[in-house]
């Protein structure tokens, strides 16, 4: 078995060490499986744990470096993969009780790309019921009940890809998938101290997974650090035949010359902590842009432009997914959902007409076009990736996180990528993060702040205070 | 979806702050929400739509702005595939 110090290494380091054979796939998967053993009841960060076949793909990728044949940076790479991308041997269950037994005998895209790459799947991540599209207000609308915090474990991990952020930040995998409709995938990394990119929509295949929103839907890595993002994001980009909106817009992350900082044009969108943010947290903020501006980054002052980009992407994300999920209303089985207001949908959002989802449609080419405009002024956009910290469990999430989201509205209304920063600690030391956002298909630029950002601090290196002794655990 | 645009998905940002207020009292798990207090709630988010699609209404668009996606016909024989 393998201890702390190397579970908790990047992919980047992981990989040097495999590749060089003085690390054990096998080794390293029993040392994450043992460690999923220890944690996972507490954490609920994996839903299914796929054992047999991760110590199967890690006695392949263990056989094949031994013989000289190395695939790549995942190779030998243990995993965690949100429960909404299908796998054509384990249950994947959506989050939602009604799908707790769904199998589909394939694996999704992305699956197949990381498994093409060598890369080990250890377990399928627990998730907020399909994704939250059909909303949600307490943390405990998933399977199995609310992921828990590794940095405080009456705390939750954010959503939906809930289970992700927790396996990343508790050590129990090297690095997960996640996906983010608006805000899934930079909620998790903001709450979990972790690293996220949600990737320029139509950037990685969506074929094998589940639909929350068709034009919304981006898949993402979560890991420790943006080098080990690039890595994965790397592996699972791509065009796909089985998804028609997969881009083949050409992405060169590995090897490439990054930008220097100074060269870059940034701009800073400020928000307003007054609104049920923490202060604690704007204070953090505050002394990631004093560092960056440090660095040498030349941040100026920006506004968003003026369109109901919210209300654009909550009707459409909301309409869509009402379509996705047709089914399970026709068939009363949204009444097996833990949101009580799910199976109230359709009636809450009676009011909206044809014309009116026209009309979002239109803002949003509108959003486009100023978002555009904005990165022709800016290579990138910096602001903060939530206002609070993790909320404890129990605590209605309307009430816990009042303040709204218009960067990512924009972001996600016009398919924009984002890199998720921790930056420090706020309110019971519990993590606190940045994004970094930039124009579509540009994901080399905002990594290049992520990594610039991260050879200079240390937030990606700290450990939660997780210990393996149930009565000294947090 | 994220807690908060989960939120924003029934209620408009510049409401959220005053429902935040106006719940903390009254804040409680779903499975002891009362019949009347899920009602109250639904009827709540219905306000909240109604005023998501009084900004959307209200925005302006010339006749020529088009919508973000475009229609294509597809050639015989070839089936677009799905995801």
């Amino acid at each position: 078995m393998v201890g702390d110090d190397v579970l908790f290494l990047s992919v980047t380091e992981l990989s040097r060490e495999i590749r060089a054979r003085r690390l054990s796939p096998v080794e390293l998967t029993h040392s994450y499986l043992r460690r999923i053993k220890w944690f996972n009841e507490r954490l609920n960060a994996f839903t299914t744990v796929t054992a047999e076949l991760a110590l199967e793909q890690a006695r392949a990728a263990e056989r094949e470096i031994q013989a000289g044949r190395w695939r790549g940076p995942l190779h030998g790479v243990p995993y965690g993969a949100k429960d909404l991308l299908a796998t054509a041997t384990a249950p994947t269950t959506w989050g939602a009780a009604p799908c707790r037994t769904q199998t589909f005998g394939r694996d999704a895209t992305v699956i197949r790309k990381l498994r093409e790459a060598g890369a080990v799947l250890l377990g399928k991540c627990a998730m907020i019921e399909f994704a939250g599209g059909l909303g949600y207000r307490f943390a405990n609308a998933s399977l199995d009940g609310p992921s828990r915090n590794p940095w405080g474990t009456d705390r939750w991990t954010g959503g939906s890809s809930s289970g992700s952020g927790a396996a990343v930040a508790a050590g129990l995998c090297g690095f997960a998938i996640g996906t983010e409709t608006w805000g899934s995938i930079l909620c998790p990394s903001a709450f979990c101290g972790v690293t996220g990119v949600r990737p320029t929509y139509g950037r990685v295949s969506r074929a094998g997974a589940m639909v929350c929103s068709y034009t919304f839907d981006k898949i993402g890595p979560l890991a420790r650090s943006a080098e080990d993002c690039a890595a994965v994001l790397q592996a699972i980009a791509g065009p796909d035949p089985g998804d028609a909106s997969a881009s083949n817009e050409p992405l060169r992350l590995a090897g490439r010359v990054p930008r220097p900082i100074s060269k870059l044009r940034a701009a800073l969108v400020k928000m307003d902590y007054s609104k049920g943010g923490q202060p604690e947290a704007g204070a953090a903020f505050d002394a990631a842009v004093a560092e960056l501006r440090a660095m040498g980054m030349r941040l100026t002052d920006a506004t968003l432009p003026a369109i109901p980009a919210a209300e654009a992407a909550g009707l459409l994300i909301t309409a869509e997914a009402l379509s996705a999920f047709e089914p399970f209303y026709r068939d009363g089985r949204v009444k097996g959902l833990r949101d009580v207001y799910a199976p109230h949908q359709p009636e809450i959002n009676a009011a909206a007409t044809g014309a009116d989802l026209v009309k979002a449609w239109r803002i949003r080419v509108k959003a486009q076009e100023a978002m555009a405009e904005f990165f022709s002024r800016f290579d990138v956009l910096v602001t903060p990736n939530f206002l609070s910290v993790a909320p404890p469990v129990t605590q209605d999430l309307y009430e816990a996180l009042p303040y709204g989201d218009p960067v990512g509205a924009f972001g996600n209304l016009c398919g924009l990528p984002s890199v998720g920063l921790p930056c420090g600690f706020g309110r019971a030391r519990m993590p606190v993060g940045f994004q970094v956002m930039g124009a579509p298909y540009d994901e080399a630029t905002i990594l290049d702040v992520a990594e610039a950002w991260q050879k200079r601090t240390g937030f990606h290196r700290e450990r939660p205070p997780l210990r393996e002794s149930p009565a000294t655990a947090r | 979806v994220a807690a908060g645009s989960a939120a924003a998905l029934v209620a408009p940002a510049a409401t959220l702050a005053q429902t935040a207020k106006t719940t903390r009292r009254a804040a409680r798990t779903p499975k002891s929400t009362a019949p009347s207090a899920s009602r109250a709630e639904i009827e709540k988010q219905k306000q909240y739509v109604a005023q998501t699609l009084k900004a959307i209404r209200e925005f302006p668009l010339e006749n020529r702005d088009e919508p973000a996606f475009v229609f294509r016909p597809i050639k015989a024989g070839r089936a677009r595939k799905g995801r």
